[in-house]
Protein backbone atom coordinates (compact mmCIF):
# COMPACT_ATOMS: atom_id res chain seq x y z
CA UNK A 1 0.00 0.00 0.00
CA UNK A 2 1.46 3.32 -1.01
CA UNK A 3 0.37 6.90 -1.28
CA UNK A 4 1.04 9.17 -4.24
CA UNK A 5 3.22 12.15 -3.33
CA UNK A 6 3.98 15.33 -5.23
CA UNK A 7 6.27 18.06 -4.00
CA UNK A 8 6.01 21.25 -6.04
CA UNK A 9 7.87 24.53 -5.83
CA UNK A 10 6.54 27.64 -7.56
CA UNK A 11 9.17 27.47 -10.29
CA UNK A 12 9.50 23.71 -10.74
CA UNK A 13 8.22 20.32 -9.58
CA UNK A 14 10.72 18.82 -7.14
CA UNK A 15 9.56 15.28 -6.58
CA UNK A 16 6.77 13.03 -7.73
CA UNK A 17 6.18 9.39 -6.93
CA UNK A 18 4.87 6.85 -4.47
CA UNK A 19 5.65 6.65 -0.79
CA UNK A 20 5.21 4.14 2.01
CA UNK A 21 5.88 6.78 4.61
CA UNK A 22 6.78 10.43 4.79
CA UNK A 23 7.72 12.99 7.39
CA UNK A 24 7.66 16.78 7.46
CA UNK A 25 7.76 19.78 9.74
CA UNK A 26 4.14 20.81 10.27
CA UNK A 27 2.90 23.95 11.99
CA UNK A 28 2.62 22.14 15.34
CA UNK A 29 5.72 19.97 15.04
CA UNK A 30 7.13 17.05 13.12
CA UNK A 31 4.63 14.66 11.64
CA UNK A 32 4.76 11.30 9.90
CA UNK A 33 2.14 10.07 7.49
CA UNK A 34 1.33 6.56 6.27
CA UNK A 35 -0.95 5.70 3.35
CA UNK A 36 -4.68 5.99 4.10
CA UNK A 37 -4.07 8.73 6.62
CA UNK A 38 -7.05 10.93 7.48
CA UNK A 39 -7.26 14.24 5.59
CA UNK A 40 -4.88 16.80 7.05
CA UNK A 41 -4.00 20.36 6.12
CA UNK A 42 -1.11 22.32 7.58
CA UNK A 43 1.50 24.86 6.68
CA UNK A 44 5.12 23.84 6.78
CA UNK A 45 7.97 25.25 8.72
CA UNK A 46 11.24 25.63 6.83
CA UNK A 47 12.85 22.19 6.76
CA UNK A 48 12.98 18.85 5.09
CA UNK A 49 10.29 16.59 3.78
CA UNK A 50 11.37 12.94 3.78
CA UNK A 51 9.73 10.54 1.36
CA UNK A 52 10.41 6.83 1.91
CA UNK A 53 9.66 4.23 -0.69
CA UNK A 54 10.89 0.69 -0.14
CA UNK A 55 14.47 1.04 1.07
CA UNK A 56 15.00 4.44 -0.53
CA UNK A 57 14.58 7.77 1.18
CA UNK A 58 14.48 11.07 -0.63
CA UNK A 59 14.80 14.45 1.02
CA UNK A 60 13.51 17.80 -0.17
CA UNK A 61 14.25 21.07 1.58
CA UNK A 62 11.37 23.57 1.57
CA UNK A 63 11.33 27.16 2.80
CA UNK A 64 7.74 26.85 3.95
CA UNK A 65 4.56 26.09 2.04
CA UNK A 66 1.48 23.97 2.52
CA UNK A 67 0.85 20.27 2.84
CA UNK A 68 -2.38 18.44 2.23
CA UNK A 69 -2.87 14.79 3.11
CA UNK A 70 -5.66 12.82 1.49
CA UNK A 71 -5.95 9.05 1.84
CA UNK A 72 -4.39 8.41 -1.58
CA UNK A 73 -2.52 11.63 -2.32
CA UNK A 74 -0.15 13.96 -0.49
CA UNK A 75 0.38 17.38 -2.05
CA UNK A 76 3.19 19.65 -0.92
CA UNK A 77 3.25 23.13 -2.45
CA UNK A 78 5.97 25.57 -1.49
CA UNK A 79 7.13 28.92 -2.76
CA UNK A 80 10.75 27.77 -2.87
CA UNK A 81 12.60 24.57 -2.30
CA UNK A 82 15.31 22.27 -3.57
CA UNK A 83 16.41 18.68 -3.25
CA UNK A 84 18.51 18.37 -0.12
CA UNK A 85 21.27 16.85 -2.22
CA UNK A 86 21.41 20.09 -4.23
CA UNK A 87 22.13 22.33 -1.23
CA UNK A 88 25.64 23.71 -1.25
CA UNK A 89 26.97 23.72 2.31
CA UNK A 90 29.16 26.79 1.80
CA UNK A 91 26.38 28.76 0.11
CA UNK A 92 23.98 27.82 2.91
CA UNK A 93 26.47 28.92 5.58
CA UNK A 94 27.07 32.16 3.70
CA UNK A 95 23.31 32.74 3.61
CA UNK A 96 23.11 32.07 7.34
CA UNK A 97 25.82 34.64 8.13
CA UNK A 98 23.96 37.22 6.03
CA UNK A 99 20.67 36.40 7.74
CA UNK A 100 22.24 36.62 11.20
CA UNK A 101 23.68 40.05 10.40
CA UNK A 102 20.37 41.28 9.12
CA UNK A 103 18.48 39.88 12.09
CA UNK A 104 20.82 41.67 14.50
CA UNK A 105 20.47 44.90 12.51
CA UNK A 106 16.68 44.67 12.39
CA UNK A 107 15.65 42.80 15.52
CA UNK A 108 11.99 43.78 15.08
CA UNK A 109 11.61 42.76 11.45
CA UNK A 110 9.49 39.65 10.84
CA UNK A 111 11.09 39.31 7.40
CA UNK A 112 14.58 39.17 8.90
CA UNK A 113 13.40 36.64 11.47
CA UNK A 114 11.89 34.47 8.75
CA UNK A 115 15.03 34.63 6.61
CA UNK A 116 17.08 33.63 9.62
CA UNK A 117 14.82 30.67 10.32
CA UNK A 118 15.06 29.55 6.68
CA UNK A 119 18.83 29.91 6.65
CA UNK A 120 19.23 27.95 9.89
CA UNK A 121 16.99 25.19 8.58
CA UNK A 122 18.91 25.05 5.31
CA UNK A 123 22.26 24.72 7.05
CA UNK A 124 20.82 22.00 9.29
CA UNK A 125 19.48 20.18 6.23
CA UNK A 126 22.82 20.51 4.46
CA UNK A 127 24.65 19.02 7.45
CA UNK A 128 22.17 16.17 7.74
CA UNK A 129 22.53 15.50 4.04
CA UNK A 130 26.31 15.39 4.36
CA UNK A 131 26.04 12.90 7.18
CA UNK A 132 23.62 10.76 5.18
CA UNK A 133 25.99 10.75 2.24
CA UNK A 134 28.84 9.60 4.45
CA UNK A 135 26.89 6.66 5.90
CA UNK B 1 5.66 59.15 -61.31
CA UNK B 2 8.31 58.59 -58.67
CA UNK B 3 11.86 59.08 -59.75
CA UNK B 4 14.39 56.31 -59.57
CA UNK B 5 16.14 58.03 -56.70
CA UNK B 6 12.91 58.20 -54.65
CA UNK B 7 12.28 54.53 -55.15
CA UNK B 8 15.83 53.59 -54.20
CA UNK B 9 15.56 55.66 -51.04
CA UNK B 10 12.30 53.95 -50.20
CA UNK B 11 13.90 50.52 -50.66
CA UNK B 12 16.76 51.47 -48.34
CA UNK B 13 14.31 52.63 -45.66
CA UNK B 14 12.34 49.42 -45.83
CA UNK B 15 15.50 47.35 -45.74
CA UNK B 16 16.39 49.10 -42.48
CA UNK B 17 12.98 48.32 -41.04
CA UNK B 18 13.36 44.72 -42.09
CA UNK B 19 16.66 44.48 -40.26
CA UNK B 20 15.04 45.77 -37.09
CA UNK B 21 12.03 43.47 -37.27
CA UNK B 22 14.30 40.51 -38.00
CA UNK B 23 16.43 41.32 -34.96
CA UNK B 24 13.30 41.68 -32.80
CA UNK B 25 12.10 38.35 -34.10
CA UNK B 26 15.32 36.65 -33.01
CA UNK B 27 15.23 38.24 -29.56
CA UNK B 28 11.58 37.33 -29.08
CA UNK B 29 12.29 33.76 -30.17
CA UNK B 30 15.04 33.34 -27.59
CA UNK B 31 12.95 34.90 -24.82
CA UNK B 32 9.95 32.86 -25.84
CA UNK B 33 11.80 29.58 -25.36
CA UNK B 34 12.80 30.55 -21.85
CA UNK B 35 9.34 31.89 -20.98
CA UNK B 36 7.77 28.71 -22.32
CA UNK B 37 10.00 26.56 -20.12
CA UNK B 38 9.06 28.67 -17.09
CA UNK B 39 5.34 28.31 -17.80
CA UNK B 40 5.64 24.56 -18.11
CA UNK B 41 7.73 24.23 -14.94
CA UNK B 42 5.40 26.45 -12.90
CA UNK B 43 2.10 25.02 -14.04
CA UNK B 44 2.00 22.03 -11.61
CA UNK B 45 2.36 24.36 -8.61
CA UNK B 46 -0.46 26.65 -9.74
CA UNK B 47 -2.71 23.69 -10.49
CA UNK B 48 -1.93 22.12 -7.12
CA UNK B 49 -2.83 25.33 -5.27
CA UNK B 50 -6.05 25.52 -7.26
CA UNK B 51 -6.91 21.93 -6.38
CA UNK B 52 -6.00 22.50 -2.77
CA UNK B 53 -8.46 25.35 -2.26
CA UNK B 54 -11.09 23.49 -4.28
CA UNK B 55 -10.62 20.50 -1.93
CA UNK B 56 -11.03 22.81 1.04
CA UNK B 57 -14.17 24.28 -0.51
CA UNK B 58 -15.53 20.76 -0.87
CA UNK B 59 -14.69 19.06 2.41
CA UNK B 60 -13.64 21.85 4.77
CA UNK B 61 -16.46 22.65 7.18
CA UNK B 62 -14.80 23.76 10.36
CA UNK B 63 -14.06 27.33 9.32
CA UNK B 64 -15.76 29.11 6.46
CA UNK B 65 -13.15 31.46 5.14
CA UNK B 66 -14.72 34.44 3.31
CA UNK B 67 -13.17 33.14 0.06
CA UNK B 68 -15.45 30.12 0.31
CA UNK B 69 -18.72 31.99 0.79
CA UNK B 70 -20.59 33.25 -2.33
CA UNK B 71 -21.73 36.88 -2.20
CA UNK B 72 -24.84 38.46 -3.62
CA UNK B 73 -23.67 42.04 -3.83
CA UNK B 74 -20.65 44.21 -4.23
CA UNK B 75 -18.43 45.44 -7.06
CA UNK B 76 -16.35 43.21 -9.27
CA UNK B 77 -12.57 43.23 -9.16
CA UNK B 78 -10.61 42.37 -12.27
CA UNK B 79 -6.97 41.37 -12.13
CA UNK B 80 -5.83 42.33 -15.59
CA UNK B 81 -2.62 40.76 -16.84
CA UNK B 82 -1.21 42.47 -19.94
CA UNK B 83 2.18 43.28 -21.42
CA UNK B 84 4.06 46.56 -21.10
CA UNK B 85 4.96 46.77 -24.73
CA UNK B 86 3.14 46.23 -27.99
CA UNK B 87 4.23 44.95 -31.40
CA UNK B 88 2.64 41.67 -30.48
CA UNK B 89 -0.32 41.51 -32.82
CA UNK B 90 -3.73 41.37 -31.23
CA UNK B 91 -2.59 39.69 -28.01
CA UNK B 92 -3.53 42.44 -25.54
CA UNK B 93 -6.57 43.57 -27.48
CA UNK B 94 -8.03 40.07 -27.35
CA UNK B 95 -7.44 39.76 -23.62
CA UNK B 96 -8.86 43.20 -22.90
CA UNK B 97 -11.91 42.56 -25.03
CA UNK B 98 -12.69 39.22 -23.36
CA UNK B 99 -12.12 40.61 -19.87
CA UNK B 100 -14.07 43.80 -20.46
CA UNK B 101 -17.10 42.07 -21.88
CA UNK B 102 -17.14 39.58 -18.98
CA UNK B 103 -16.98 42.41 -16.45
CA UNK B 104 -19.62 44.50 -18.27
CA UNK B 105 -22.01 41.56 -18.30
CA UNK B 106 -21.58 40.81 -14.62
CA UNK B 107 -20.80 44.10 -12.96
CA UNK B 108 -21.55 47.01 -15.29
CA UNK B 109 -19.10 49.60 -16.60
CA UNK B 110 -17.59 50.83 -13.33
CA UNK B 111 -15.77 47.78 -12.05
CA UNK B 112 -12.46 47.85 -10.17
CA UNK B 113 -9.12 46.73 -11.55
CA UNK B 114 -5.76 45.56 -10.32
CA UNK B 115 -3.61 46.09 -13.40
CA UNK B 116 -0.37 44.43 -14.37
CA UNK B 117 1.25 45.79 -17.52
CA UNK B 118 1.19 49.14 -19.28
CA UNK B 119 -1.29 48.09 -21.97
CA UNK B 120 -3.88 47.20 -19.37
CA UNK B 121 -3.21 50.42 -17.49
CA UNK B 122 -3.76 52.55 -20.61
CA UNK B 123 -6.98 50.66 -21.28
CA UNK B 124 -8.22 51.10 -17.71
CA UNK B 125 -7.57 54.83 -17.83
CA UNK B 126 -9.30 55.17 -21.17
CA UNK B 127 -12.34 53.32 -19.84
CA UNK B 128 -12.32 55.29 -16.56
CA UNK B 129 -12.19 52.12 -14.52
CA UNK B 130 -11.47 52.32 -10.82
CA UNK B 131 -7.80 51.44 -10.60
CA UNK B 132 -7.03 49.94 -7.18
CA UNK B 133 -3.41 49.16 -7.94
CA UNK B 134 -1.16 49.05 -10.95
CA UNK B 135 2.20 47.62 -11.70
CA UNK B 136 4.41 47.93 -14.78
CA UNK B 137 7.90 46.63 -15.47
CA UNK B 138 7.49 43.10 -14.16
CA UNK B 139 10.69 41.16 -14.76
CA UNK B 140 10.94 38.03 -16.90
CA UNK B 141 12.21 36.08 -13.88
CA UNK B 142 9.16 37.09 -11.86
CA UNK B 143 8.63 35.35 -8.52
CA UNK B 144 5.91 35.40 -5.91
CA UNK B 145 7.41 38.25 -3.87
CA UNK B 146 7.36 40.57 -6.83
CA UNK B 147 3.61 40.17 -7.16
CA UNK B 148 2.80 40.33 -3.45
CA UNK B 149 1.64 43.98 -3.35
CA UNK B 150 -0.63 43.38 -6.34
CA UNK B 151 -2.05 40.26 -4.72
CA UNK B 152 -2.65 42.14 -1.48
CA UNK B 153 -4.55 44.87 -3.32
CA UNK B 154 -6.87 42.30 -4.90
CA UNK B 155 -7.34 40.30 -1.70
CA UNK B 156 -8.12 43.34 0.44
CA UNK B 157 -10.63 44.58 -2.15
CA UNK B 158 -12.49 41.37 -1.40
CA UNK B 159 -11.93 41.04 2.33
CA UNK B 160 -12.20 44.68 3.32
CA UNK B 161 -13.67 46.32 0.23
CA UNK B 162 -16.72 44.07 0.06
CA UNK B 163 -16.18 43.00 -3.54
CA UNK B 164 -18.45 40.28 -4.87
CA UNK B 165 -15.89 38.53 -7.04
CA UNK B 166 -12.23 38.62 -7.98
CA UNK B 167 -11.70 37.73 -11.62
CA UNK B 168 -8.39 37.04 -13.35
CA UNK B 169 -7.79 37.74 -17.06
CA UNK B 170 -4.70 36.81 -19.07
CA UNK B 171 -3.71 35.25 -22.36
CA UNK B 172 -3.09 31.55 -21.93
CA UNK B 173 -0.18 30.24 -23.94
CA UNK B 174 -1.18 27.25 -26.03
CA UNK B 175 1.42 27.30 -28.76
CA UNK B 176 3.33 29.66 -30.98
CA UNK B 177 0.30 30.55 -33.05
CA UNK B 178 -2.41 30.35 -30.46
CA UNK B 179 -2.83 32.33 -27.27
CA UNK B 180 -6.21 32.01 -25.69
CA UNK B 181 -7.80 34.92 -23.81
CA UNK B 182 -8.71 33.46 -20.44
CA UNK B 183 -11.09 34.94 -17.89
CA UNK B 184 -11.68 33.04 -14.69
CA UNK B 185 -13.19 33.64 -11.28
CA UNK B 186 -10.63 33.26 -8.49
CA UNK B 187 -12.68 34.33 -5.50
CA UNK B 188 -15.06 33.06 -4.20
CA UNK B 189 -13.38 29.75 -4.92
CA UNK B 190 -15.45 28.08 -7.67
CA UNK B 191 -17.10 24.87 -6.42
CA UNK B 192 -15.91 21.56 -7.81
CA UNK B 193 -18.04 18.97 -9.51
CA UNK B 194 -19.26 16.31 -7.09
CA UNK B 195 -17.27 13.64 -8.90
CA UNK B 196 -13.97 15.52 -8.58
CA UNK B 197 -11.71 16.04 -5.63
CA UNK B 198 -11.38 14.00 -2.47
CA UNK B 199 -13.99 11.40 -1.63
CA UNK B 200 -13.63 11.32 2.09
CA UNK B 201 -15.91 11.52 5.01
CA UNK B 202 -15.35 14.35 7.38
CA UNK B 203 -13.17 17.40 7.56
CA UNK B 204 -9.43 17.87 7.59
CA UNK B 205 -7.30 17.78 10.66
CA UNK B 206 -5.89 21.32 10.66
CA UNK B 207 -2.59 22.36 12.13
CA UNK B 208 -2.36 24.67 13.95
CA UNK B 209 -6.11 25.31 13.41
CA UNK B 210 -8.55 25.76 10.55
CA UNK B 211 -8.71 29.52 10.65
CA UNK B 212 -4.96 30.08 10.82
CA UNK B 213 -4.19 27.67 7.99
CA UNK B 214 -6.88 29.02 5.67
CA UNK B 215 -5.96 32.62 6.34
CA UNK B 216 -2.51 31.81 5.05
CA UNK B 217 -3.55 29.46 2.30
CA UNK B 218 -6.10 31.67 0.55
CA UNK B 219 -3.83 34.63 -0.25
CA UNK B 220 -1.12 32.18 -1.30
CA UNK B 221 -3.60 30.65 -3.73
CA UNK B 222 -4.39 34.02 -5.32
CA UNK B 223 -0.69 34.76 -5.51
CA UNK B 224 0.04 31.42 -7.18
CA UNK B 225 -2.67 32.05 -9.77
CA UNK B 226 -1.35 35.54 -10.47
CA UNK B 227 2.20 34.32 -10.87
CA UNK B 228 1.07 31.67 -13.25
CA UNK B 229 -1.00 34.18 -15.24
CA UNK B 230 2.03 36.45 -15.59
CA UNK B 231 4.14 33.56 -16.83
CA UNK B 232 1.45 32.59 -19.31
CA UNK B 233 1.37 36.19 -20.47
CA UNK B 234 5.12 36.31 -20.95
CA UNK B 235 5.20 33.13 -23.02
CA UNK B 236 2.21 34.39 -25.01
CA UNK B 237 3.72 37.82 -25.49
CA UNK B 238 7.04 36.64 -26.86
CA UNK B 239 5.30 34.13 -29.13
CA UNK B 240 2.91 36.74 -30.47
CA UNK B 241 5.74 39.22 -30.88
CA UNK B 242 7.88 36.71 -32.69
CA UNK B 243 5.07 35.89 -35.11
CA UNK B 244 4.22 39.56 -35.61
CA UNK B 245 7.86 40.38 -36.34
CA UNK B 246 8.19 37.44 -38.69
CA UNK B 247 5.15 38.68 -40.59
CA UNK B 248 6.58 42.19 -40.65
CA UNK B 249 9.92 40.93 -41.97
CA UNK B 250 8.29 38.94 -44.71
CA UNK B 251 6.01 41.84 -45.61
CA UNK B 252 9.07 44.06 -45.83
CA UNK B 253 10.66 41.51 -48.15
CA UNK B 254 7.57 41.59 -50.38
CA UNK B 255 7.57 45.38 -50.53
CA UNK B 256 11.27 45.43 -51.37
CA UNK B 257 10.72 42.95 -54.20
CA UNK B 258 7.90 45.02 -55.65
CA UNK B 259 9.79 48.26 -55.34
CA UNK B 260 12.86 46.73 -56.97
CA UNK B 261 10.67 45.68 -59.86
CA UNK B 262 9.30 49.19 -60.21
CA UNK B 263 12.79 50.63 -59.89
CA UNK B 264 14.02 48.39 -62.71
CA UNK B 265 11.09 49.33 -64.87
CA UNK B 266 11.71 53.00 -64.28
CA UNK B 267 15.41 52.56 -64.99
CA UNK B 268 14.60 50.58 -68.15
CA UNK B 269 12.09 53.20 -69.24
CA UNK B 270 14.75 55.87 -68.71
CA UNK B 271 17.28 53.99 -70.81
CA UNK B 272 14.76 53.37 -73.55
CA UNK B 273 13.80 57.03 -73.57
CA UNK B 274 17.40 58.12 -73.80
CA UNK B 275 18.04 55.70 -76.66
CA UNK B 276 15.02 57.00 -78.50
CA UNK B 277 16.28 60.52 -78.02
CA UNK B 278 19.75 59.63 -79.32
CA UNK B 279 18.35 57.78 -82.30
CA UNK B 280 15.92 60.57 -82.92
CA UNK B 281 18.71 63.11 -82.73
CA UNK B 282 20.98 61.08 -85.02
CA UNK B 283 18.21 60.70 -87.60
CA UNK B 284 17.47 64.38 -87.47
CA UNK B 285 21.16 65.12 -88.11
CA UNK B 286 21.27 62.71 -91.03
CA UNK B 287 18.14 64.20 -92.50
CA UNK B 288 19.59 67.67 -92.18
CA UNK B 289 22.82 66.59 -93.91
CA UNK B 290 20.85 65.14 -96.84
Amino acid sequence: MAVRVRVLAADQPLLEGEADFLTFRGADGDLGVLPQHAPLLTWLKPGEVMVRQGDGERYVFLEGGFLEVLPDLVTVAAERGQLSSAIGVEAAEEELRGAQERASREPESPVAAHLLEVAQARVAAAQLQRRRERD
Amino acid sequence: MATLRDIRRHIRAIRNIEQITRAMQMVAAAKMRRAQARVAAGRPYALAMEELVADVAKIGKEFHHPFLVPREEGPGVLILVTSDRGLAGSLNVNTLRAAHSHMLRNFGPRYQVVVLGRKGLEFSRRMHLQILHHRVGISDQVGLEELRPSMEAAVSAFLEGGAREVVLAYPRFRNLLSQIPTVKVLVPVPPRAESEGPHTEGDYIYEPDARAVLERLMPAYVEAEMLHAVRELQASFYSAQMVAMRNASSAAGDVIRELSLTANKVRQAGITRELMEIIGGAEALQAARR
